[in-house]
């Protein structure tokens, strides 16, 4: 499986999806941090995009949890944070996150971000 | 040893002595000196010419003593004895002279000394305590600065949810062609649905600032509160039963009115039910009203999630929402408490909540009970109430004082006076009041401190002239003013704003005859006609009337019988009246200026002041 997006809020996790479906690309999403930890045990995604900002548990900590797990390290972590937050990025870089991306992005950063990742550059 | 005691020591010295000396071999006498010396310490001491005249006379005697005594001393001898002690009395009164003199100016410096020490002393704690209030305020203002800060990135945040979807689905739809058009749709609406969301943020933005601002207009009447929570009530059914939750209303049939803009209470009402559907998953919200000893009291209570005790001290703030940042949070703009609080503090009400975690919350608020105001003036119903902020009345004629704080409690302020500017400053060091309202001002020097306190407090500083007008109740007194040091252009457009004629008859009543002459000078002779009068009662109104009249500088007792007189007098009720004021009018609002004039109601006038007392209020 290609990716794997976890955002709590229904709008941007159908956006994201639409994009990459329609770039070809397999896509399956997550609602919380334990949901993605689910998913991402089950399916192996290659890339996972993880809001900042989720109830229960914070994308940091997902974050934390899969890098510290032998199966799930390798996966290519992009962080979607806000704008002004670049205090997110240090931690999120602490945390072993790969990349960042700002909200509100274009779908089309996203896609060139994601074919770069699969596909070397 | 006090004072006495040592006059007592000195005189008994002196007494014992002269037997002694006496007795001792009279001129040759070893005591001689001491007895000088007790004399000298006497007279320095106490500044007694007796006590000199007394020892003189004793010297002669005692000069003479041997002589009488034994009568074997030849008279050269006497002579030289009774120069000798002539002398040393002579040089001892003034030795003593000296001495006290030296003490007298060392005293005098003493006292100079200590009253330097005193005044730098006072000056010090004046500059202490002016530190003290300068730091004070640049606190209040860091934190104001500190909560614009965060109200500002709040707004930047909340606006980036909706602007991301908007961004991201016209996008989507942009660059794809081929979407169905079902999907096509969907995305469409979604578009749709996040700009209104983007839309009442906006909206609720522009609230908080205004409300924070005090720019907010406020239509204040009679409000019959149960009908604003069954309007609430029947529009919020919808999005109840949509969800499953069912709604009570709890109102007693018949409810006090409270003075209020309705539609923003039916805002509190609407946003403090929709709060409730938002936390409670199932259950039941009640809505009611219950009237207690002199206000009403509104409350929507609910089943729902409850809230933490320590987080019930901050949800009334811009921003907060239930729930920590990072993990997640209700829709919405977390403004909505903070508006409410507002709405309800404005009207002189307070807001609570009262929560149990699992159990529910209730949330309410209280209004004070309308009273009815029994001044025949209409537009003072308009004028809301505030509660906490007075206004604080400077005013030295008693009778004035009297006056406008009658007016202004019958029009539903709270008032404070003070007599003097000392008592304004020792006031508002106490109690900060929300606004200073001056009434004949002083002097210049005297306006000064109230300025330096205005600034460091922020409190503004009105200043109205206003009579009881035996018609028409309290009006503003005069249509303008004329401040000191006299401007040319100031005082010509003044005169224009409230003559519109090119030329006329201006009258002068002033005392002081060179003031008068030097606002002749300045008004120009060519435009206007003047007159000087020195007293009201010497111009004579049947034969020509002026077309304006301007009042100079008088005790404040005197230009406010003068201004009755003329206000209370139909020949003259009509000319406008300009007043001179021995002050400028730097950092100082005039309420009611020419163009609102006599019979402006002071009731309007006076919703001038309501403005600033509540942005001072609310900062």
């Amino acid at each position: 499986m290609d990716i794997l997006i976890v955002d709590d809020e229904p709008f941007m996790q159908r956006s994201l999806s639409f994009v990459l479906k329609k770039e070809g690309f397999e896509v399956e999403v997550a609602s919380n941090g334990e949901e993605a930890i689910q998913k991402a045990r089950k399916f192996r995604p290659k890339i996972i995009f993880l809001d900042v900002m989720m109830p229960k548990m914070n994308g940091f900590e997902v974050c934390k949890t899969i890098k510290s797990d032998k199966e799930l390290c390798n996966s290519y972590v992009i962080i979607l944070t806000c704008k002004g937050q670049e205090v997110d990025k240090e931690k999120g870089l602490s945390q072993g996150a790969n990349d960042f991306i700002t909200k509100p992005y274009s779908p089309k950063e996203i896609v060139t971000k994601v074919r770069s990742v699969l596909c070397g550059p | 040893m006090d004072h006495k005691r040592k006059k007592i020591y000195l005189y008994l010295a002196l007494i014992g002595l002269i037997p002694l000396i006496f007795f001792t071999g009279g001129p040759e006498s070893p005591f001689r000196f001491l007895y000088y010396a007790t004399l000298v310490l006497l007279i320095s001491v106490f500044d007694s010419k007796a006590i000199f005249q007394a020892s003189f006379t004793f010297c002669i005697l005692y000069g003479l003593m041997p002589f009488v005594k034994t009568g074997k001393y030849p008279l050269y001898t006497v002579a030289i004895n009774v120069f000798s002690f002539l002398l040393m009395a002579i040089a001892s009164g003034y030795l003593a002279d000296l001495l006290r003199k030296e003490g007298d100016s060392y005293e005098k410096a003493t006292d100079i000394f200590h009253g330097l020490t005193n005044n730098l002393n006072l000056k010090i704690m004046n500059l202490q305590s002016e530190i003290d209030s300068i730091s004070e305020s640049y606190e209040r203002l860091q934190k104001v600065d500190k909560k614009r800060i965060h109200f500002i990135s709040g707004i930047s945040h909340e606006l980036r949810a909706p602007l991301s979807s908007i961004r991201s689905f016209s996008e989507i739809l942009i660059n794809y062609e081929d979407i169905d058009t079902v999907t096509k749709k969907e995305f469409l609406y979604i578009i749709n649905s996040e700009s209104e969301r983007l839309t009442q943020l906006t909206d609720e933005i522009l609230d908080a600032v205004r409300m924070e601002s005090g720019k907010i207009q406020w239509h204040m009447d009679s409000v019959d509160l149960a009908d604003v929570i069954r309007t609430a009530f029947r529009s919020m059914i919808p999005i109840t039963k949509n969800k499953g939750l069912l709604m009570e209303i709890d109102v007693p049939g018949r409810i006090h009115p409270v003075r209020g803009d309705k539609n923003k209470l039916l805002q509190v009402m609407l946003n403090l039910i929709s709060n409730a559907v938002k936390f409670t998953p199932q259950g039941r919200i009640t809505i009611g009203a219950e009237e207690m000893s002199d206000q009403i009291k509104v409350f929507v209570s609910d089943t729902g999630e409850g809230i933490y005790p320590e987080e019930k001290g901050k949800i009334f703030e811009d921003f907060y929402r239930i729930g920590d940042d990072l993990l997640g949070r209700p829709k919405g703009s977390g403004l909505g408490l903070s508006i409410a609080k507002k709405i309800i503090d404005a009207h002189g009400g307070s807001i609570s909540v009262d929560s149990q975690l699992g159990k529910g919350s209730t949330f309410s608020f209280t209004l004070p009970r309308s009273e009815v105001i029994s001044s025949p003036d209409r537009e003072a119903k308009a004028v809301m109430r505030f509660s906490g902020r007075q206004i604080l009345v400077l005013e030295d004629y008693v009778p004035m004082r009297q006056f406008l704080r009658v007016t202004l409690e019958t029009l539903g302020y709270r008032t404070m006076s003070a007599e003097s500017v000392k008592q304004v400053l020792e006031t508002a060091g106490i109690r900060k009041p929300g606004a200073i309202l001056i009434g004949y001002p002083k002097s210049e020097e005297h306006v000064n401190e109230l300025r330096i306190l205005s600034r460091i407090k922020e409190i503004p500083i009105f200043l109205g002239i206003i009579i009881n007008d035996e018609k028409s109740g309290p009006q503003l007194a005069v249509n303008g003013y004329i401040s000191k040091p006299f401007d040319k252009y100031q005082i010509l457009s003044t005169l224009g704003d409230v003559y519109k004629g090119r030329t006329g008859k201006i009258l002068i009543i002033s005392p002081d005859s060179e003031e008068a002459r030097n606002l002749q000078v300045f008004i120009g002779t060519n435009i206007y006609e003047t007159a000087i009068v020195a007293d009201v009662h010497a111009m004579n109104m049947t034969r020509s009337l002026p077309d304006a009249i301007i009042i100079g500088t008088f005790h404040a007792e005197d230009m406010y019988g003068i201004i009755g007189y003329l206000r209370n007098n139909p020949v003259s009720r009509n000319i406008p009246v300009l007043l001179i004021l021995n002050i400028s009018l730097r950092d100082i609002k005039c309420i009611g200026l020419a163009s609102s004039g006599y019979g402006s109601g002071v009731g309007k006038v006076f919703t001038e002041l309501e403005g600033d007392i509540y942005s001072v209020a609310n900062l």
